[in-house]
């Protein structure tokens, strides 16, 4: 049986085009809106199993209409399909009860795999939603340096101590320390007392 | 009558001249003159002849032989002459009067030598030497009966005589006065009695208002005003009894009697001189005259009353005073001998009476006594009736009508003068009373009415004052409400506006280009489609920067934290941050200005400031939140940015804190960095 879809956007021709697509590729589409509150009515009607809504619509937005459908406890998954890139719907995106987000430009090439993975439970953001790396350094655990890591890092490089780290940055000299221990672990680096200072120095060209 | 008055006249005089003498009368030792005279013989030198000669006479005794007091006068004042001594002169002409007036034989001298003086009066340099010349010229005159003269010669004197001579001043007007009685000037004397009064008054000299209160009644009654004199009189013998003085309170009471019998009151009259007779008859301390002729005015009386007794007895009272005291009497004469025809009549010894009436009649005639002359002719006309011989009577009596007639035209007409004049004079007064109250009602209204315009002037002009300022202050507030509500609500349209652009660009644009790219895929064409991935990229970020679309979603302090993450991601300014959670304490607008604070602060920072590291603290408190923004950056003058129009970002940020009700605080220091403080009431 194939899966059961709504979809909504206010953007007729996207509508008609994204419809056409998910047809195409043989999902049943119970029903569309073109509103945010009609969606939310659609949902509550058919609590079909995915909702792959638009972020900006007219009466509800898309994170309106998820957050509606998380204090209603339904069921349904929500997929976010907009233009906007915005990061934090992503950091959020556990409390906004979303489950996949997809910018709009990429749908096409990311839409069915999205669907199925959270079909299957599992979660999917675009990768296009990433900034691109500016570093290319080697992390362990595949983690990735902060940008303040990186910018504490620099100024490790430069010579600086914690105390005049923390003074030109405004933050406890506590806080920097962490930043260290947290960088050291992320590079797997020795726990010895210069070690970071001596690969941070080393290694000066690769985070600039 | 007015014989007492000219006895009273005498009396005044004397005392006068007892002010006015200089040494004359100091004791003198002979012997001191006889070793001066023969010196004065032989001295040649005029100065030293005139020192001499005053030396003897201040020595000279009383009592030295008055001609030769005079020579040596006369010939000082030759000296004085000679030597063109005008003021010795004139102080010696004075002394030499003064002894001239003592014997009546040496009236023309008198009169000369005062001419004389006042001849070379332009050349005395002292005012009041002028003033005592004039005095006593007119002295002079009067004592020749020369009375127009002497009036002249007073006024004269008046004008000498300053405030301070007020007592010489005051003499010449009193002696005026008289002078105008005499000549009958009854206008003229009244007013220069009473201002001669005033000034004696004000000198105090109560003796002198008493002379002057005198003269008036004496002038009132001369034409038959009697009950103005007998008003003044009245108080002017209660005045002499508290003094003391008896003689002059008889002599009041005497003159006062005689008016009454002028006015046919005989009672009034008995009662007066009975009440005098009482007083005096026994005192030997008073007159004799004036006892004497109490005495015969009484019996005169009683003659009416045909009591023969009290008539004889007062008579014979009266004969013995005179040969006592007064065998000499002029003043005494006329009166006894007329009481003495009465006593004849009564005891029917008409020849004697007849005989003496005419006696009397030449005698009063020949005394030019106006009062006598009419009495002795309606006596002689009587007595010559009881006689018989009714010829003379008719012509004595034809003779009394006569001189009564014209005595009583003459005063009536110096009595309709006068009442018209004293008439004239109240209605004078009463317009002029009149005309003063209503200057003074005129006037008092006119600074009631400057007042009241005054008053309303500066009341209008304060209202007029209070409300151009009120205007002003209000106009003042209503144009930087005006200003602010401006300020407010360009933002927010321009905000608004942002908002428009931002959705038309995104569901716009953005969805066709969407499309585009749909196509693009379709067709394979890559190249195209990493064109169209960038152009999409750019519209968003255009779009994002000119609405913060997450601002509604996640509320100001997400909204914020997103905006420090992804400065924090984008550039290498080291963003730290404690928010506090404000969302439900603002208003989407208000949401809106914050975020857009914390926005444009950036802006600044990141275009200017230089700065490696921002903290930005948004701390919530019980009325306001507080939002600081503090960079490490190159720092800037507030005052001179603030001023500099280029500067938008600084004065946005001041209008937004403005539009929300808070406050701006920059610190700023050059190379150390700038610390942006808002405070928002809640």
């Amino acid at each position: 049986m194939s899966i059961e879809l709504i979809i909504a956007d206010d953007h007729p021709l996207l509508l008609k085009g994204l419809r056409d697509f998910l047809e195409e590729n043989n999902f049943n589409i119970l029903a569309q809106a073109n509103n945010g509150k009609d969606a939310l009515g659609l949902i509550e009607k058919h609590k079909p199993k995915i909702a792959i809504l638009d972020l900006e619509m007219p009466e509800m937005t898309g994170l309106e209409v998820a957050t509606a459908c998380r204090i209603k406890k339904i069921n349904t998954k929500i997929i976010l399909l907009t233009l906007h890139k915005e990061i934090f719907i992503l950091h959020q995106a556990k409390t906004l009860n979303i489950s996949g987000y997809l910018l709009k430009d990429f749908a096409i090439e990311e839409l069915i795999n999205c669907i199925q993975k959270i079909n299957v439970g599992e979660e999917y953001y675009s990768e296009k939603l990433f900034p691109e790396e500016k570093n290319n350094l080697n992390t362990v655990q595949n983690e990735k340096l902060t940008p303040s890591e990186i910018k504490i890092l620099k100024l490790i490089a430069d010579g600086l101590t914690s105390k005049e780290i923390a003074i030109k940055l405004f933050i406890a000299e506590r806080t920097v320390d962490k930043h260290r221990s947290n960088i050291i672990s992320k590079m797997n680096l020795d726990k010895k007392h210069n070690s970071l200072l001596i690969w941070a120095q080393n290694n000066k060209g690769k985070f600039f | 009558m007015i014989t007492t008055s000219l006895k009273s006249n005498t009396i005044f005089t004397a005392i006068f001249c007892i002010k006015l003498l200089y040494s004359t009368l100091s004791i003198a030792q002979n012997q001191i003159v006889d070793s001066l005279i023969p010196a004065f013989e032989v001295e040649n030198n005029l100065q030293k002849r005139f020192e001499l000669i005053k030396n003897i006479l201040s020595n000279l005794d009383q009592d030295y032989d008055r001609s030769r007091v005079i020579e040596y006068y006369k010939a000082g004042l030759q000296i004085a002459e000679e030597t063109e001594n005008f003021l010795e002169f004139g102080k010696w002409s004075i002394e030499l009067y003064e002894i001239y007036r003592l014997d009546p034989n040496d009236e023309n001298e008198a009169l000369s030598l005062m001419k004389q003086a006042k001849s070379h009066i332009q050349e005395v340099h002292d005012n009041r030497v002028r003033g005592i010349i004039y005095l006593k010229l007119a002295a002079a005159h009067y004592s020749k009966t020369e009375f127009t003269k002497a009036i002249e010669a007073y006024t004269m004197a008046e004008l000498e005589f300053s405030e301070n001579d007020s007592i010489y001043l005051a003499d010449a007007i009193f002696f005026r006065a008289q002078a105008k009685d005499y000549k009958g000037e009854l206008i003229g004397s009244m007013n220069d009695y009473q201002k001669a009064k005033i000034i004696y008054e004000n000198l105090n000299d109560i003796d002198y208002v008493n002379y002057v209160n005198n003269g008036i009644a004496v002038l009132y009654s001369k034409y038959n005003i009697f009950q103005e004199a007998e008003k003044i009189r009245i108080g002017l013998a209660e005045n002499y009894l508290k003094q003391g003085n008896l003689n002059d309170w008889a002599i009041t009471l005497y003159n006062q009697s005689r008016d009454y019998v002028k006015q046919n009151k005989q009672e009034d009259s008995f009662a007066a001189l009975k009440k005098v007779h009482g007083k005096i008859n026994n005192d030997s301390t008073i007159d004799p005259d004036i006892r004497t002729i109490v005495n015969l005015s009484l019996s005169n009386y009683y003659s009416q009353k045909n009591d023969k007794e009290m008539q004889t007895k007062h008579f014979e009272e009266a004969q013995l005073l005179v040969k006592n005291q007064l065998e000499s009497s002029s003043f005494i004469r006329l009166p006894l001998l007329k009481s003495r025809i009465l006593i004849y009549e009564n005891q029917n010894n008409l020849n004697r009476a007849y005989e003496l009436a005419k006696e009397y009649t030449t005698q009063a005639v020949d005394a030019a006594n106006m009062d006598q002359i009419i009495d002795a002719y309606l006596i002689e006309s009587r007595i010559s009736e009881k006689h018989g011989d009714y010829k003379n009577a008719f012509e004595s009596l034809a003779k009394y009508q006569n001189f009564t007639d014209s005595l009583f035209q003459a005063n009536q007409a110096n009595t309709f003068s006068y009442f018209q004049t004293l008439y004239e004079t109240e209605k004078k007064e009463r317009d002029l009373l009149l005309k003063t109250q209503e200057l003074a009602e005129i006037k008092a209204k006119t600074i009631k009415k400057i007042r009241t315009i005054v008053i309303i002037s500066v009341l209008i002009l304060t209202v007029m004052l209070l409300w151009f300022l009120i205007k002003n202050l209000k106009a003042a507030k209503k144009a930087k409400i005006q200003q602010e509500k401006f300020s407010r609500d360009l933002l927010i349209s321009q905000e608004n506006e942002r908002k428009r652009i931002s959705k038309d660009l995104h569901d716009g644009l953005g969805q066709s280009l969407l499309l585009i790219k749909n196509k693009i895929i379709l067709n394979q064409d890559n190249s195209t489609s990493t064109l169209l991935d960038n152009a999409i990229e750019e519209l968003r970020g255009i779009s994002r920067s000119l609405h913060p679309f997450q601002l509604e979603e996640l509320g100001v302090s997400g909204a914020i934290q997103n905006l420090l993450n992804q400065i924090d991601e984008e550039t290498a300014i080291f963003v730290s941050s404690e928010i506090d959670n404000i969302d439900n304490l603002f208003d989407k607008d208000q949401q809106l200005h914050i975020y857009r604070i914390v926005q444009e602060s950036f802006n600044n920072i990141i275009k200017h400031a230089k700065a490696s590291a921002v903290r930005v603290m948004l701390t919530k408190k019980e009325k306001e939140i507080l939002l600081t923004i503090q960079d490490n950056g190159i720092g800037f003058d507030f005052s001179e940015k603030y001023n500099d129009f280029k500067s938008l970002g600084l004065k946005t940020l001041k209008e937004r804190t403005a539009t929300l009700g808070g406050s701006m605080k920059v610190d700023s220091e050059m190379q150390k960095g700038t610390i942006f403080s808002f405070l928002i009431t809640i």
